[in-house]
């Protein structure tokens, strides 16, 4: 069953990329569940996936487990044909539409910006799991998964008002939420962190991209990243 | 903090907003080695960064996070952060280019040659090394172009072949090899200073020992 499980929680990293948390509440029937998730990037982390089962009844615990996850990144080549057509025929027809009035040449543009602009970390990912009940039931599901993607960050910006006096100024902070990947997150909890994806990370979620010429450009960035390991630990912004 | 993400767009979201002190911070570093000493003139940068000691709880902030600062509701300068401690936001250096500095050589009274001799590779040559000791006296403009008065510290650092001597007005603090001197020059003014020092002049010059200059006989 494909289900589509509402993001609670996006954790955006300054450095590029975040950690996503979704939560839905699933009917189970007697047996093997087999549950396919949904609106997951191609630029997440297969190996930092995670899966936690919150029990409706305390009683369940034993009643309802989690089997496993079944966890996929798109083939590359396949992809990037289909990422090339795409893009070959949005431009075709934004440049008829330019012949339009501005109203249907904007729609025009709307429709076809997604395509125009797709690349491989806005494919869809494959994540599967399977959940065996003893019982009829229901479950909430929360899935947590990294995604490797530098186009989405945030960065500060501060205005200084300094005061007459020269001595004083009040200061106004602002996040600033660039997203440039293909996905739309509505009405979620924001968090903040300072941090980079290691690279290891990235190489997880990057390791079939092995060729450069496939590489996205905003991705080729995660490999001109320094190899030279330094400690580098998670600093959560208080807001 | 809730908020909608749509794709390809960039959101802007209040963070925090905080009364601070704020303190501007200019320096100049000086030092001079035995060529640049006797130049006839030398030009010098100052370098500002401007502290914020934030009021309330401590925000962790990004390094090169983007900061404007407005004066009268009009932005005047445009930098990036480049640390916080704690409270403390530490801007970006920068060039201070409403600060120009002249640095005129005003005297060189040459020392009194010594010569020494050094073994060459050549066993029939030999170094000599003619050292002498200069006093050279320099003077130090710093004009302030700014509509306000500043503050600024001068730190002249003496090097193995230029030393200090003496100087006009004295420093404030004196830590060797550091000679600091705390400046204030009102708008559109300038301030002086005079550097007395001293400098180990070396020059080497490898020759024929005389016992094998070969004496030339007349036609």
């Amino acid at each position: 069953m494909i289900i589509d499980p509402k993001v609670t929680k996006l954790s955006i990293f300054n450095g590029g990329g975040g950690i996503v948390e979704r939560e839905i509440k699933l009917s189970l029937s007697q047996g093997t569940n087999e549950f396919e998730i949904a609106n997951v990037p191609a630029s997440f982390d297969p190996n930092s996936t995670d899966i936690k089962l919150e029990y409706i009844s305390p009683a369940d615990k034993d009643l309802i487990t989690l089997q496993q996850t079944i966890v996929s990144l798109p083939d590359v080549n396949t992809s990037q044909q289909i990422i090339n057509r795409e893009q070959s025929a949005a431009t075709n027809i934004i440049s008829y539409s330019i012949d339009f009035t501005r109203e249907l040449r904007e729609e025009v543009s709307n429709i076809c910006e997604a395509s125009s602009y797709r690349t491989y970390a806005d494919m869809k990912g494959t994540f599967n799991f399977i959940i065996n009940s003893k019982v009829n039931g229901e479950v909430i599901v929360k899935i947590l998964y990294f995604i490797a993607d530098l186009r989405i960050k945030w960065e500060t910006t501060l205005q200084v008002n300094v005061n007459n006096d020269g001595k004083s100024a009040e200061i106004e902070a602002y996040l600033v939420v660039d997203n440039q990947t293909g996905f739309s997150y509505e009405d979620v909890e924001l968090g903040f962190a300072i941090f980079e994806l290691p690279m290891a990370a990235i190489e997880t979620t990057g390791a079939e991209f092995a060729s450069a010429v496939n590489i996205p450009m905003e991705q080729q960035a995660f490999t001109e990243l320094s190899k030279q390991k330094r400690t580098q630990r998670m600093r959560n912004l208080m807001l | 903090m809730k908020a909608n993400v749509p794709t390809r767009k960039k959101i802007k979201l209040n963070w925090f907003k905080s009364g601070a002190n704020l303190d501007v911070e200019r320096n100049i570093e000086m030092q001079y080695d035995a060529n640049s000493v006797i130049y006839n003139k030398l030009n010098w940068e100052v370098s500002v960064k401007y502290v914020l000691v934030k009021e309330g709880d401590p925000k962790e902030i990004p390094i090169n996070s983007q900061m404007t600062l407005y004066k009268g509701g009009l932005p005047f300068l445009f930098l990036s952060t480049a640390g916080i401690i704690g409270n403390k936001i530490i801007s970006e250096e920068l060039i201070d280019d409403d600060i120009k500095i002249d640095d005129d050589i005003v005297q060189v009274v040459e020392g009194e040659e010594k010569v020494t001799y050094e073994d060459a590779r050549d066993p029939k040559q030999h170094i000599e090394v003619r050292t002498r000791f200069d006093k050279i006296s320099r003077r130090i403009t710093i004009e302030n172009k700014l509509d306000n008065e500043i503050d600024l510290a001068l730190d002249f650092k003496q090097t193995k072949d230029v030393t200090y001597v003496k100087s006009t007005p004295e420093p404030t603090t004196i830590e060797e090899p550091d000679y600091k001197f705390e400046i204030k020059i009102p708008t559109e003014e300038k301030s002086r200073i005079t550097l007395e020092l001293q400098a180990k002049i070396v020059k080497r010059v490898t020759k024929i020992k005389p016992e094998f200059i070969k004496e030339k006989t007349p036609i």
